[in-house]
């Protein structure tokens, strides 16, 4: 632990400990939020959730995992806390019609990398269901080994490879179909 | 396609995650929100406090209030009669009946729970010395008999104590010994058996006028 995080009572500052997570972690967290929930306004909302919930049991952190993955373990409840309860926000419709438009935009925009197929194969991961999407965010996107990825979601190893497997086979179905489209 | 998956961060970052940056605005929102919580907590924690000192202020007075209420009434009563008793008219009544209820008082030893069973209206029986004759109770009366009134033995007293089931010759406090008949009292209403009774501060053996009561099974 940083040596400037350490209290005059031998502990660690809070207040200095969560600036420094929230610079070390929270654009991970609001993406992986986003990948979640689809929606960057509520995704913002998420990440303030997890960056409290994270100082309100700071005290009650007993380093048995990382920070990063301990973070992340909040940070998947929260999202999926807040898919849950998304249709229950009362400017839900406001934050999708945003959500359709910065789509359109990022297409707009991104015609050129098209290309490369970066776009399309974003898109598919975005439009598989998120137990599968989870899994593939988790293993690819943020090079979490299978054993970390059980250890986050709760989820049996082998059903985190079942499910690695059937959303690869999905996603290239996706990606085919977005080609064919495209 | 696991290729493609291979550099899936850099495909994510470049389309469809190129606007997750952290802003530094939404970093003070998060400390803010973090601080606000922190003085909420704070303030909640006061306000409990502060509820909970009020409810155990409440929950005691109301405790204590009966005790507080019978220590006035009590202290009032006590104050009655000797207020009375500066009376120069009543003084004389007055010590005769300060007298009587000490003997009263003293020839009541403490009683016991003997479990019978009594109307809702009467005295219960255990706050009285009695003697059991003929079926009935015999109350006493707090009056004395000398000895030269006492009539003949008309029964004697058995065993004492309480017993669920009373028979003639019992009694709560009176220790085994003979009745007598008082003369000129009709020995059917009043009866008489030694006991003690206490003047001024000492103890005197005396004969203790009972009165009938009632019937021990009504």
């Amino acid at each position: 632990m940083d040596k400037a995080l350490i209290g005059t009572d031998g502990h660690p500052d809070p207040e200095l400990l969560i600036e420094q997570l929230l610079d070390e972690y929270g654009e991970s967290v609001k993406k992986l939020a986003y990948t979640y929930v689809k929606d960057w306004a509520l995704a913002e909302d998420v990440t303030q959730e997890v960056f409290l919930s994270v100082y309100h049991h700071l005290p009650r952190f007993r380093g048995e995992s990382s920070y990063k993955t301990w973070i992340y373990k909040i940070a998947i409840n929260k999202s999926k806390d807040a898919i849950k309860t998304r249709f229950l926000r009362p400017n839900k419709l406001l934050k999708k019609l945003k959500a359709y438009t910065d789509v359109y935009d990022l297409s707009a925009e991104a015609r050129a990398m098209d290309a490369i197929g970066d776009v399309r194969l974003s898109q598919a991961v975005m439009r598989l269901p998120v137990k599968y999407r989870e899994v593939i965010i988790l293993y690819y996107y943020e090079e979490l080994k299978l054993e970390e990825i059980q250890q986050l979601t709760k989820i049996n190893l082998s059903t985190v490879k079942t499910r690695l497997r059937r959303a690869k086979a999905m996603l290239r179905e996706l990606y085919e179909e977005g080609v064919t489209h495209g | 396609m696991d290729e493609k998956l291979r550099h899936l961060k850099e495909s994510m970052d470049r389309t469809i995650l190129r606007n997750g940056a952290l802003r530094a605005e939404e970093k003070q929102n998060i400390l803010f929100a973090i601080r606000m919580r922190k003085d909420r907590r704070k303030k909640r924690f006061r306000i409990g406090l502060g509820a909970a000192a009020v409810l155990c202020l409440s929950l005691a007075i109301s405790l204590l209030w009966p005790a507080l209420h019978d220590l006035s009434s009590h202290t009032k009563v006590a104050r009655a009669p000797q207020e009375k008793s500066l009376s120069p008219k009543n003084k004389d009544q007055a010590e005769d009946k300060t007298e009587q209820m000490r003997i009263l008082d003293a020839s009541d030893p403490p009683q016991y729970n003997s479990g019978f069973k009594y109307e809702k209206n009467d005295t219960p029986v255990t706050l009285f010395t009695y003697i059991i004759f003929n079926h009935y109770y015999y109350r006493k009366t707090g009056q004395t008999a000398d000895p030269s009134e006492l009539g003949q033995e008309i029964g004697r007293i058995k065993r004492t104590g309480v017993w669920q089931e009373l028979r003639s010759g019992d009694s709560n406090n009176m220790r085994p010994g003979p009745i007598y008949a008082i003369h000129g009292k009709d020995p059917a209403e009043y009866i008489a058996a030694k006991g003690t009774i206490m003047v001024g501060r000492k103890m005197r053996e005396s004969y203790l006028i009972f009165k009938k009561y009632k019937p021990i099974n009504p």
